[in-house]
């Protein structure tokens, strides 16, 4: 819950009409955070945008009337897709310092909308009062989210849920022992041709599990997620977040994977939803399929050449 | 990846836009027509529908006098289809499962023998 601001404090808050893993990538993608940032007028030119803890942020904000303002921020807390902490500096040439602590916080309201709120906490009531004054940073970050607002609809964004059902020929118990014991689950979850050359699974409860797939061209398509209910033998269900390389997120998900016993067989339902940028997805997988696809001709031409 | 789809994704991230594509399925209509439900002037409903046309959504008949709307649904299905390469991605994982479970059992088979 937010805390009502202080008087050291400034505290903006509006409510999105989009995921909050949408919100997450417009507020940490370089790409789109220039399309929106700053008050209305305001173009921003981001010179290094480095998203971990202890990463810089350099940008110019140009205003309208020609004026530069240089920011440098450091991140402090990158937890994707909640909350962003980072400490602000910058000035306009001549102007006075705006040192703050900014928090960005998105909450899911529902489905589909996100609240956005942002804390920024000065260091002295005066520093927070000149700042108000001499730039305007009320009035400022309510025309900049109202600009991530507009934003938002034109990243294309898609969210839909996957349905696929599976009979494999083994027991519930070794099939869910594939999909929980990394020695077995690194011998399949990448696609033909891929290895996985990072395979971690803290299976418990709130347990998080990493994988790295390695296309046979030696790219990394690295994922990831947390553990939200574990039933031996009969159920998993996981958070499943797919990263480029630079750990932007690409397609995110939650995954119910239930196994039903069947004459010795066993029946998998695996449901797995998608939030993404269509247009990022789309280029990631397409990626991806190139390489499982080239992987299993090779497969074929060794075959042909073998018989 | 093909910029048409981000266009498709913004004409249809509008309210009204969507529901002028779901009067459209029903059939074509002018833009009298199409104004009717909405409290909309007429040139504010033309300027969605340019929106709509250019991201290959709607097409327009030529005719000087009454220029109806049709939905070109062929841009729907690209919008429809943006999933199909995570399915493959899946299936693909699963047939190496299968294949996974079938080496496993084989071997646990000889080692019985």
């Amino acid at each position: 819950m937010t805390r009502p601001a202080t008087d050291r404090e400034i505290l903006i808050t509006r409510e999105l009409d989009a995921p909050r893993e949408l919100a997450w990538q417009a507020m940490t993608n370089p790409k789109h955070v220039v399309q929106w940032w700053g008050p209305r007028g305001f173009t921003t030119t981001i010179r290094a945008m480095d998203l971990r803890p202890g990463g810089v942020w350099t940008y110019v904000m140009h205003g309208p009337d020609g004026t530069d303002y240089k920011n440098r921020s450091v991140f402090h807390e990158v937890v994707y897709p909640e909350r962003l902490v980072f400490a602000h500096g910058g000035s306009r040439a001549g102007g006075p310092e705006a040192d703050f602590i900014a928090t960005w916080t998105f909450d899911a309201v529902e489905a589909s909308k996100t609240r956005v709120t942002i804390r920024m906490v000065f260091p002295t009531v005066a520093a927070r009062d000149t700042i108000v004054r001499e730039y305007g940073a009320i009035e400022g970050a309510h025309q900049t989210l109202e600009r991530l607002a507009e934003h938002l609809p034109t990243m294309g964004y898609a969210s839909r849920d996957l349905v696929i059902e599976r009979t494999v020929d083994a027991p519930p118990a070794l099939v869910f022992r594939c999909w929980t014991d990394p020695a077995h689950m690194a011998r399949w979850w990448a696609p033909h041709g891929f290895t996985n050359p990072v395979c971690e699974l803290d299976v418990r409860i709130g347990g998080t599990w990493r994988i790295v797939m390695r296309a046979p061209g030696g790219t990394d398509y690295p994922c990831h997620g947390i553990y939200h209910e574990i039933v031996p033998d009969r159920r998993l269900v996981f958070t499943n977040i797919a990263t480029d390389t630079a750990g932007n997120p690409v397609l995110d998900g939650r995954t119910t994977v239930t196994f039903g016993a069947a004459d010795g067989k066993t029946r998998m339902t695996v449901t797995t939803g998608a939030i993404a940028v269509v247009d990022y997805a789309a280029a990631y997988l397409e990626g991806m399929e190139i390489g499982w696809t080239q992987s299993l001709e090779r497969l074929d031409a060794e075959v042909a050449r073998s018989s | 990846m093909p910029d048409h789809l981000t266009a498709t994704f913004s004409a249809l991230a509008d309210p009204t836009r969507r529901a002028i594509l779901a009067r459209l399925t029903l059939g074509q209509a002018s833009v009298n027509q199409l104004a009717e439900p909405f409290s909309l002037s007429q040139p504010a409903i033309s300027k969605h529908l340019k929106v709509l046309e250019r991201a290959g959504l709607i097409t327009r008949g030529r005719e000087a006098q009454w220029r109806p709307c049709k939905l070109h649904a062929a841009a729907l299905k690209d919008i429809a289809d943006w999933l199909e390469p995570y399915r493959r991605l899946w299936e693909q994982r699963l047939d190496r499962l299968d294949e996974h479970l079938r080496i496993l059992q084989s071997e646990t088979g000889r080692k019985s023998t």
